[in-house]
C-alpha cells in the first residue's frame, strides 16, 4: 500500500486545515483519497495551545493516515472518503460540508 | 443624524455559539432611504416580494414557504455587499450565554439551563448600556447627533427597561448621553427594509463564529467602527464590545479569550 500525503492548508474562509491522503494499491490497481479537515478550535484544544507553534500537525495528521492505513484493502470500498475532526454536532456538519461542496477529491 | 439599530441575535443557549449578541448597524439618515430602496431592488431581482421580509434565518413567511435556500444565500451576500458599499457603521457587545442563564436539573435529572429572568433582565440592561454609551462616543467623535431605533423590548420587561433607557439620558440620572437624542425609540421592525438588514448583518457575525462555518466577516470587517489595516485589535472595545471586562473565573477568561482570538483570525481577509 503507497499512501501519498499532500500539504496541510489552511482555509481562512472557514477557520479550518484540510488536505488530501491519497492511497493507492501496490500494483495501483486500487486507489482512494481521503480528504481531512479540522477546525482551529478542535486542533488548538487537542494540543492545549495558545499559539501555533504549540500546535502539532504532523503528530495529528500522522495518526491520520495510520488510522485509514490500517483499515488495508477495506480502504478500497469507496473512491473518496471524508475525515472531520470538530469540537461541535455542527462543527462536525460544516467540515462535512465544506470538503463535499468546495474541496474537490 | 445618524440611526442606530438596535436588536438582539443568539438568544437561545446552544453549543453553537456561546455568545449573546446585541447592537447593530448605525447608518447616516441620508443612506437609509438609499439602502432600503437597494435592498428592495435585491428583492426585485430575485423575483421575491418586496414586503417579503428577509433576515439571517430562511423562514416560512405568510404561509408561502421558505425562500430557495441559494437564492437565500445569494441575497443575503448581496445585502453585506451593499453595507460594505456604505458608510454605515457597526457596534456590537457580546457577553456569554451564561451571563443570563441558569442550570437547574429538570425532569429526568438532566442538566438544562434555562433563562433566568433577573439575569435576563440585567443582560439587556448591561448591553443598553454599552451599546448606547458607545454610540454616544462615536458621535462625540464625528461631532453629530443621533437617535436609537430598538426592536420592541420583551413584554416583561417593557417597563423596566424604559425606566432604564430614560435614566440614561440627560434629563435622567446619570446624565450621559448627550448626542443621542432622547428617547430609545421602540418598533416592530419586522417591515422595516433597514431592520431587515440589520438582522442580516447581526446573523452573519453570529453565524461566521461557528466552528467551521463560512466566514463572512471580510465582507463586513471594514464597517465596524474602529476598523483599521490593523485588523481586530483596533475594533475591540469600539465595534466589538466583550463583557465582562472583569473576568473573574478561569473558565470564562479561556472562553473570552478564545472568543478574541476568533474574531482576530475571522478578520485576516
Amino acid at each position: 500500500m503507497k499512501t501519498e500525503v499532500e500539504k496541510l492548508r489552511e482555509e481562512f474562509r472557514r477557520d479550518t486545515y484540510w488536505t488530501r491522503i491519497n492511497i493507492s494499491s501496490d500494483d495501483d490497481s486500487k486507489k482512494t483519497t481521503v480528504l481531512v479537515c479540522a477546525s482551529h478550535e478542535y486542533l488548538w484544544d487537542l494540543f492545549e495551545a495558545r499559539e501555533i507553534e504549540q500546535v502539532k500537525f504532523d503528530v495529528w495528521l500522522d495518526k491520520v493516515v495510520k488510522k485509514w492505513e490500517a483499515m488495508k484493502e477495506e480502504v478500497f470500498n469507496a473512491p473518496v472518503h471524508y475525515d472531520v475532526y470538530a469540537n461541535t454536532k455542527e462543527g462536525m456538519e460544516n467540515g462535512d460540508k465544506f470538503l463535499k461542496e468546495e474541496v474537490k477529491p | 443624524m445618524k440611526f442606530f439599530i438596535i436588536d438582539e441575535s443568539n438568544i437561545k443557549k446552544d453549543e453553537k455559539f456561546e455568545f449573546f449578541v446585541y447592537g447593530g448597524l448605525i447608518v447616516d439618515d441620508s443612506e437609509i432611504r438609499v439602502l432600503s430602496k437597494q435592498l428592495i431592488d435585491i428583492k426585485r431581482s430575485f423575483n421575491i416580494e418586496e414586503k417579503r421580509p428577509i433576515k439571517w434565518p430562511n423562514f416560512n413567511w405568510d404561509n408561502k414557504g421558505q425562500l430557495d435556500p441559494e437564492i437565500h444565500a445569494k441575497i443575503k451576500e448581496a445585502v453585506l455587499v451593499l453595507v460594505n458599499k456604505s458608510s454605515s457603521k457597526i457596534i456590537i457587545y457580546l457577553s456569554p450565554h451564561d451571563f443570563y442563564h441558569t442550570w437547574n436539573i429538570a425532569l429526568g435529572f438532566k442538566l438544562k439551563s434555562r433563562m433566568d429572568p433577573e439575569k435576563y433582565l440585567r443582560a439587556q440592561k448591561y448591553a443598553i448600556n454599552v451599546c448606547l454609551n458607545k454610540f454616544n462616543l462615536y458621535l462625540s467623535e464625528l461631532k453629530e447627533n443621533g437617535m436609537v431605533l430598538a426592536d420592541s423590548f420583551v413584554e416583561q420587561f417593557n417597563h423596566v427597561l424604559t425606566e432604564h433607557c430614560l435614566s440614561l439620558y440627560p434629563d435622567g440620572k446619570d446624565r450621559k448621553l448627550d448626542k443621542i437624542i432622547y428617547p430609545v425609540v421602540q418598533v416592530n421592525n419586522e417591515c422595516s427594509e433597514i431592520h431587515q438588514i440589520n438582522d442580516v448583518i447581526l446573523g452573519a457575525i453570529t453565524f461566521s463564529m461557528r466552528e467551521m462555518a463560512q466566514n463572512f466577516m471580510p465582507i463586513i470587517k471594514d464597517n465596524f467602527w474602529g476598523a483599521s489595516e490593523d485588523g481586530f485589535s483596533t475594533i475591540l472595545n469600539k465595534g466589538i464590545n466583550i463583557y465582562p471586562r472583569e473576568i473573574k473565573t478561569p473558565q470564562l477568561k479561556e472562553k473570552i479569550g478564545k472568543l478574541k482570538e476568533k474574531f482576530d483570525r475571522l478578520m485576516i481577509l
